[in-house]
C-alpha cells in the first residue's frame, strides 16, 4: 500500500513515554516496546475532548456553485494559539473539504483523503473523487471510529460540483450526515443559520459576487458575536471552472459599540 | 482502570413515519424537518429510504445509525439478487432486518425503522421494528418523535379503536392519504419537531411508487 499509511489502524505501538524521555536505556540498547495492555492503550491514545479547535464553517450553494468560508484560527481553549491555520482544503478540482471542531482530528482525516487522491491518481486512468463520493467515504469513516468509541471530534463539510450541480453535505463526529443548500458547523449554526435561511429560501439563486457578499456579512456577524472567532479568512468558491481561494480580513464596524450599554 | 467518557455516541434526530397497508397498496409517510437538539438542519430530509426491491425502508432515530442500516442493507439486497436471480421479497427482507438488527443487541442500531411493500399475492405488507430487531407484521405503523400524537388518531381511524364505533372500517387509497396529511396537520401544532412537509409514497403493483409532496408549517 502507498506510503503504508492505513487511517484504519490507529499509529499507536510508539507510545510510550520511557522511550521519548530515553530513560532507564542507553542509546544503542534504545528498544521501543509496545504498550502491553489493551485498557493502557484505550486510555493513552484516545481523545473524548477536543483540544486544538475551529470555529464555525459557513457554507451555502449559489446558481453556479458552492461557497465556503471559515476563519484561519486554532484555538487550545480560550487561548488564539495557532492564527494562520486555514481549515478549507482543496481536494481536487471539483472537491472542497472544510473542517470545524478538532483540528488534530481534522489533519488525520485530510492526510487519509490526500492518500486516497495520491491512490487514484496512481492509477492513471482520470478517476477522481466526486463530492458524493468523499461525502460517503467520510460518513463512513466517522461512523467507523465512534462505534470503536475512538471518535474524530470534527465536524466536516464537503463540498464541491457532483455532475456540474453544486453539492453541500455535513458529517458530525457520531457519522450522522445530511446534504443541504446552507450548512454552519458550531456557533455559526446557531448565531446566522435562521436570517441567511430566510434571505436564501426568499430569492431566486444568488450570483457569485451576491453570495460572496453574503458571506463577508455573515462572517462579520460571527466575529461580532463568537468569542472564538477570528478577523482573517478564508473565503472559498466552487464552480464548473474550478476551486478558487480567497483571503480576507472583516472590517468590523464598532460605532454600534456606545449604544451598547454593558460595553462601557 | 475504566476512562469516564464525556462523550455519548448515540444522538437523537427528529422525523415521523407512518405507514399504512392495504389490500393492494401500501401508503408510507414522512415529515421532512431533519432537528439536532432545537436547531432545524434541514427543512428537505425524508425518513423514508426506496430500496431496490421496489420496498421502502422508514427509519428514524440516530441518523448516523439510520444511514448505516441503509447503506448495509442496500449491499445485501443486491447481494441476495445476484444469489438468488430475482429480487427479495419485503417478508425476507423484514427477517433480514430483524437478524441485522439483532446482531448488534449490545451496540444496538438507535432507530425505529419499519419496511413496507407488497408481498407476493399483491397485498400491502408492513413489518414494524424495535431497535433491536424485533419484528411484528403490521396493517399500519407510525414511529418517531410525534409518534404519541399520531398513532392514537390511526388507531381511531383504522380499527376504530376507543371510539364510539368500533371495529375496522375499510378506507380507499385516496381517503388514507387524505388523512395521512390531515394528521401531519394536526401533530404540527403540538409539536416542535414536526413540520416543514410531508412526502407521501403510494405503492402499487401497477404504477409503482408514486410520491407526493405536502407543505407544513415552518415554525
Amino acid at each position: 500500500m502507498l506510503g503504508g499509511f492505513n487511517p484504519y489502524q490507529p499509529c499507536w505501538d510508539t507510545i510510550n513515554d520511557k522511550d521519548d524521555f530515553n530513560i532507564n536505556s542507553s542509546a544503542k540498547t534504545h528498544i521501543i516496546n509496545p504498550l502491553a495492555t489493551e485498557a493502557e492503550r484505550s486510555i493513552r491514545t484516545r481523545t473524548v475532548t477536543p483540544v486544538v479547535t475551529g470555529s464555525s464553517v459557513a457554507a451555502f450553494t449559489f446558481k453556479d456553485g458552492v461557497i465556503l468560508a471559515a476563519d484561519i484560527l486554532g484555538s487550545y481553549g480560550s487561548l488564539a494559539k495557532y492564527r494562520n491555520h486555514p481549515r478549507i482544503h482543496q481536494v481536487n478540482d471539483k472537491t472542497v473539504l472544510a473542517v470545524s471542531g478538532d483540528l488534530s482530528d481534522a489533519d488525520y482525516i485530510k492526510e487519509a483523503i490526500d492518500t486516497k487522491v495520491d491512490e487514484d491518481l496512481v492509477q492513471e486512468d482520470g478517476g477522481e473523487m466526486t463530492p458524493l463520493a468523499l461525502y460517503s467515504w467520510c460518513t463512513r469513516l466517522m461512523y467507523h471510529r465512534r462505534t470503536k468509541f475512538n471518535p474524530l471530534l470534527t465536524s466536516i463539510i464537503v463540498a464541491g460540483m457532483e455532475n456540474k450541480e453544486p453539492f453541500l453535505g455535513r458529517i458530525n463526529d457520531k457519522g450522522s450526515a445530511y446534504k443541504e443548500f446552507l450548512i454552519m458547523t458550531g456557533i455559526g449554526n446557531h448565531l446566522a443559520q435562521g436570517w441567511i435561511r430566510t434571505i436564501l429560501e426568499n430569492s431566486n439563486k444568488l450570483n457569485k459576487d451576491q453570495a460572496e457578499q453574503l458571506m463577508d456579512r455573515i462572517i462579520k456577524q460571527l466575529f461580532y458575536r463568537d468569542c472564538r472567532a477570528f478577523a482573517r479568512y478564508r473565503v472559498c468558491i466552487v464552480t464548473n471552472d474550478g476551486v478558487e481561494f480567497k483571503a480576507k480580513e472583516v472590517q468590523p464596524d464598532w460605532s454600534l459599540a456606545p449604544l451598547l450599554r454593558n460595553t462601557e | 482502570m475504566v476512562k469516564q467518557h464525556g462523550w455519548y455516541p448515540y444522538e437523537f434526530q427528529s422525523g415521523t413515519t407512518v405507514a399504512i397497508a392495504g389490500d393492494d397498496y401500501v401508503v408510507v409517510a414522512s415529515d421532512t424537518r431533519l432537528t439536532e437538539n432545537y436547531s432545524i438542519l434541514s427543512r428537505t430530509h425524508s425518513n423514508v429510504y426506496k430500496m431496490h426491491n421496489n420496498s421502502l425502508l422508514l427509519s428514524t432515530g440516530f441518523l448516523g445509525d439510520v444511514l448505516t442500516l441503509k447503506k448495509t442493507l442496500e449491499g445485501r439486497i443486491k447481494s441476495y439478487e445476484y444469489t438468488h436471480n430475482k429480487p427479495i421479497s419485503t417478508p425476507a427482507l423484514a427477517q433480514m432486518i430483524s437478524i441485522m438488527m439483532y446482531g448488534r443487541r449490545f451496540f444496538p442500531y438507535y432507530t425505529n425503522t419499519a419496511v413496507a411493500g407488497l408481498d407476493s399475492e399483491g397485498k400491502g405488507c408492513i413489518f414494524g421494528f424495535d431497535p433491536v430487531g424485533s419484528m411484528t407484521p403490521e396493517r399500519y405503523t407510525c414511529e418517531g418523535s410525534a409518534m404519541p400524537l399520531l398513532l392514537p388518531i390511526l388507531d381511531s381511524y383504522m380499527l376504530g379503536k376507543n371510539s364510539t364505533k368500533p371495529g375496522p372500517v375499510k378506507r380507499t387509497k385516496e381517503e388514507i392519504v387524505k388523512m395521512v396529511k390531515d394528521i401531519y396537520m394536526a401533530g404540527c401544532e403540538r409539536h416542535v419537531e414536526l413540520g416543514d412537509g410531508v412526502v407521501i409514497h403510494v405503492l402499487t403493483k401497477d404504477k409503482g411508487i408514486e410520491t407526493d409532496v405536502h407543505a407544513l408549517r415552518k415554525d
